[in-house]
């Protein structure tokens, strides 16, 4: 199996819901405001995997689940995952209410975030945890979370919004560390193969950049050419 | 409900779908691009109606809080507004495209003024909000505990005063090396770990996209292995 370099955000997942358990409050999880039909389905689809393994933990140690969601399709299938989670855990009757755990808040981007503000004041969570697509309102989240005492891990792909993850919570996953969420903490050999062959992949970037470099600067535009069109 | 039926299906029809997809992208077959237009087509009627999905979801939920509403506690008056709203708003909506034969209700009027009054205003709001929520997140995470903290905190300070007006003021006669610093700031270090996570994010989503094609990657069906 190959070796993965620790991801300590990953790691504080657990760490963070039994403290959530312990001081009997519960843990909030969101996949960001992207769907699953855009560019962004691979983000909402690593805050997927995560919502699995964090229901898991939370019906392994009795912690309470809230999952605000933007996108109305993305909330049968976090259900679901929950459900299964629930169930896996034989925490049958807590499964069957694995509706009321995901709630939809607001398909409009503000509305969701005023909504979701609204949550960690009233219910103060122990634990926040938010991987997915996030924009203009992950550093509201994350402060607001900061506030009511919450442990704090972000991750998101979007570049942008890095930044505000680093500085406002405790642990931050830095892009390409989302997407190798599900497998980190799967800890199944082929699919911490392809996590290892992710490098393989930005090696073979780099050449082409270096390589496209050399071509552009020997005026060699054919490659390019052939790209753009 | 059997093994086949919640895994194995899924997994074929996201793995024959993805395929489809990607071929009609790099090559021009009129077949793979009919059946690729059909099925955006099916996703956005699909994603249409879970609307109703979400506004019966809404509707439960925020009935559930008005049912259980304790004595002392008011804040079930919010969810008796927001269940008007969306009603009303729902109502507005079906007029406005009745009534300009159109399928923007913001063509409306009434509903077009409602939209630019009160929902563009608050979420115009919201989003000035950044504001201070960006100085309490600064004022945090720009302490020099660290030489990456100090680091982060000269190059944050240097960029700041670049952007401000009072950067030039300050810096008088040298505003102009000021400047070309901060620039070189900006489209030097800042943009190679920029584009460093871009490339290594790119890669990163290949791969969680061959991993669900192949089934691996089974998170987004439910937690089980």
């Amino acid at each position: 199996m190959p070796k993965l370099r620790k991801l300590p955000g990953l790691d504080a997942v657990e760490e963070a819901v039994g403290r959530a358990t312990e001081m009997a409050r519960p843990v909030v999880i969101s996949t960001g405001i992207g769907g699953l039909t855009d560019v962004t389905a691979p983000q909402t689809i690593a805050g997927l995997s995560m919502v699995g393994y964090v229901a898991r933990l939370c019906a392994r140690y009795g912690a309470r689940l809230i999952a605000p969601a933007r996108m109305p399709y993305v909330v049968p299938v976090e259900t679901e995952i929950i459900q299964t989670a629930f169930n896996e855990e034989g925490k049958t009757e807590e499964a069957a209410r694995a509706g009321d755990m995901v709630q939809y808040l607001s398909d409009s981007q503000f509305s969701y975030t005023i909504a979701y503000l609204g949550i960690l004041r009233r219910e103060k969570p122990g634990a926040h945890i938010m991987v997915g697509g996030y924009w203009a309102e992950s550093l509201q989240l994350a402060e607001v979370g900061f506030t009511a005492g919450a442990v704090q891990i972000a991750g998101t792909a979007n570049t942008h919004q890095i930044p505000f993850f680093v500085a406002a919570c405790d642990y931050a996953l830095i892009g390409e560390e989302i997407y190798a969420a599900g497998a980190y903490l799967s800890k199944d050999p082929v699919q911490s193969g392809s996590v290892a062959g992710q490098d393989i992949g930005k090696a073979i970037a780099l050449i082409l950049m270096v390589l496209g470099i050399i071509l552009n600067a020997a005026g060699v535009t054919y490659f390019l050419q052939l790209l753009r069109s | 409900m059997s093994f086949y039926k919640r895994k194995e299906i899924p997994i074929l029809l996201t793995t024959f779908i993805a395929l489809v997809m990607i071929f009609s992208t790099f090559f021009k077959v009129k077949a793979a691009q009919d059946f690729a237009s059909t099925m955006q087509t099916w996703v956005l009627v699909i994603v249409n109606f879970t609307v109703i999905l979400g506004i019966v979801m809404i509707t439960r939920m925020h009935k559930g809080r008005i049912e259980k509403r304790k004595p002392g506690d008011n804040s079930w008056i919010f969810s008796v507004w927001l269940i008007v709203l969306v009603v009303f708003y729902f109502l507005l909506g079906v007029y406005g495209v009745e009534s300009s034969r159109s399928a923007t209700p913001t063509r409306n009027p009434a509903f077009a003024w409602v939209y630019t009054n009160i929902n563009v205003a608050l979420d115009s709001a919201m989003y000035s909000m950044l504001a201070f929520f960006i100085s309490s997140a600064a004022f945090r995470a720009f302490k020099a505990r660290t030489k990456e903290a100090a680091v982060l905190l000269l190059s944050a300070a240097v960029i700041m005063l670049y952007n401000a007006p009072a950067g030039s003021v300050i810096f008088g006669p040298l505003a102009e090396q000021f400047n070309a610093l901060s620039e070189w700031i900006l489209n030097v270090p800042n943009m190679a770990g920029f584009r460093g996570i871009l490339i290594g994010a790119a890669v990163g989503a290949i791969s969680l996209g061959i991993r669900v094609m192949t089934g691996r990657e089974r998170g987004y069906l439910g937690a089980g292995e």
